[in-house]
């Protein structure tokens, strides 16, 4: 159910030189919460698009689950990425799909019976407070609440990690407290939750282990009983 | 069961496309029908062509007529001489009064036969053939012509010869338009699937990284390009079958005996027409998504 990530000394090197991450190095248990927070540019988005397998390391190696991402053939890769769950702007809302439709795609990709997937998508919705609107074009929303549906898409398919980059970023203060909470139910139940931010009001009022990047680098790595 | 629901939902997202695209879909199939259409009714004429010429080759005949001076001794002398010739079963005697019946006998020649002062027509010796080799009749004509008392030869076998070699000649150009057509209809397809993959090329990277396989995103439009094509190969069978009754009301008025010759495509053509197209329907999306990336893009 839970997803072990391991960083042994990564690099992150993009094509005209930039480093966006620097011999990064760091391990989270299977169940843990972790922040990645850092300013613009800290390289926060680039370990979580290392671990989705968006990007490759330039140089070592990335395990999800002991699996080296950056070897996974196109093969396998799919079956990695079953097993997490990306609120990311990689990872788009299909504006030719329903919000239903949207939230629906993980199962559909999985194979889950239609009837069991349309009760998930409800229940989905209904958990990120935008119950009745599954026929709504995402287009017809406002930002928060299409914020809100790629919430609901990550974690309808229930699974083993969250990657999540700035997901209360156009969410009030309610309404973040609520996507976090969801985050938190999750993580009840042993789901590996990473979160990028920098809100520094989600991480006073949600503990979890902060690691701090600043230019790709690590400078700071605290666990929640000292937060 | 899953993989069941997995291609259920795979054909359910095909006519998606389909559905999402109408005009481009309808279009395509269009142009995939009149591409099958082609080498079809190049195969359906000249099989009817061949079947005709198999009708007449049943009894090649060579028609032996003798001099007008020629009396009974000459004539059994040719008629022996014809039944001692290799490949010549039967041999049948049509004296000159019974042609000139026969004559009378045809619409419309009644009155001019009976105009006449006397029979112009000679007597006439008929061989069967055993076959409709050109090179057997062409032998008895040889053969019987320089006999005393023959007049001319004819042979109906030449121009069955050379309905044949048309016949023959149809069938390869059908198959030559059947090959450059196969190409057109997966080019068709190809650019079309390709085109269709295009429009969702922001939808297929965010489906990938939700864990779709490259199966996944290529099934909806190799289901799509099968649909096409099905659909291309009974648009074609119905084309033919128009262009046959069209072929057979201007050819019934002329000549009555060729009219049918070229009967409407049967189910073996229309499976044909269907199969072929969705298979190169489904030949030309497969090439238009292989190339469809599966994995995210990576630096």
């Amino acid at each position: 159910m839970s997803a072990t990530i391991r960083f042994a000394g990564v690099t992150k090197r993009y094509p005209g030189g930039h480093e966006a991450l620097v011999d990064a190095s760091f391990a989270l248990e299977a169940g843990a919460f972790a922040y990645l927070t850092g300013p613009s540019g800290a390289g926060t988005s680039t370990v979580l698009k290392l671990v989705a397998g968006i990007e490759r390391p330039t140089q070592d190696t990335v395990l999800v689950n002991d699996q080296n991402v950056g070897r996974l053939s196109p093969r396998t890769m799919p079956w990695l990425c079953r097993k997490l769950g990306l609120v990311m702007p990689e990872v788009a809302l299909h504006d030719d799909r329903t919000v239903g439709e949207n939230v629906a795609l993980p199962l559909e990709i999985a194979g889950v019976e239609r009837d069991d997937a349309a009760r998930r998508v409800r229940a989905a919705l209904d958990k990120v407070g935008l119950a009745g609107r599954e026929r709504v074009r995402p287009m017809a929303l406002s930002g928060g609440e299409q914020q809100r549906v790629a919430v609901a898409r990550a974690l309808v398919h229930r699974p083993s990690a969250l990657l999540a980059d700035e997901p209360t970023a156009n969410l009030d203060g309610a309404a973040a407290d609520v996507v976090l909470g969801l985050f938190r139910d999750f993580h009840a139940v042993g789901v590996t939750i990473v979160i990028a931010t920098h809100d520094e009001g989600v991480m006073a009022r949600h503990f979890g282990r902060r690691i701090a990047l600043e230019r790709g680098r690590i400078v700071g790595d605290v666990a929640p009983e000292a937060s | 069961m899953r993989a069941a629901r997995a291609y259920a939902d795979a054909f359910a997202r095909a006519w998606g496309i389909a559905r999402a695209t109408p005009v481009l879909s309808l279009l395509v199939v269009v142009a995939l029908a009149t591409a099958l259409a082609l080498p079809l009714f190049a195969a359906a004429v000249s099989e009817g062509a061949l079947a005709a010429v198999g009708r007449i080759d049943a009894n090649p005949t060579v028609s032996v007529v003798l001099v007008p001076t020629s009396g009974a001794k000459e004539r059994e002398t040719v008629e022996r001489g014809l039944r001692r010739l290799p490949g010549v079963p039967a041999v049948r005697f049509i004296p000159r009064d019974a042609a000139l019946a026969q004559l009378a006998a045809v619409e419309g020649m009644g009155d001019l036969v009976a105009g006449l002062d006397a029979n112009p027509l000679p007597d006439t010796l008929v061989a069967t053939l055993e076959d409709g080799d050109p090179r057997t009749a062409a032998d008895v004509a040889g053969r019987i012509r320089t006999t005393a008392g023959v007049g001319s030869v004819q042979s109906d076998v030449a121009w069955v010869a050379r309905l044949d070699a048309l016949a023959r000649v149809i069938r390869w150009i059908g198959g030559l338009l059947a090959i450059l057509m196969a190409v057109a209809v997966v080019a068709a397809t190809f650019a079309a699937a390709r085109l269709q993959a295009l429009t969702h090329r922001k939808s297929i990277p965010v489906a990938t990284l939700l864990g779709a396989t490259r199966r996944w995103v290529a099934r909806p439009y190799l289901f799509h390009g099968l649909l096409q094509g099905t659909a291309a190969g009974l648009g074609a069978a119905a084309i033919v079958a128009a262009a046959l009754a069209g072929l057979s009301w201007i050819l019934r008025p002329m000549f009555p005996a060729l009219a049918d010759f070229a009967p409407l495509p049967g189910l073996r053509w229309v499976a044909v027409a269907v199969v072929a197209g969705a298979v190169l329907g489904y030949a030309g999306a497969w090439l238009a998504t292989r190339n469809l990336s599966s994995r995210p893009a990576v630096a």
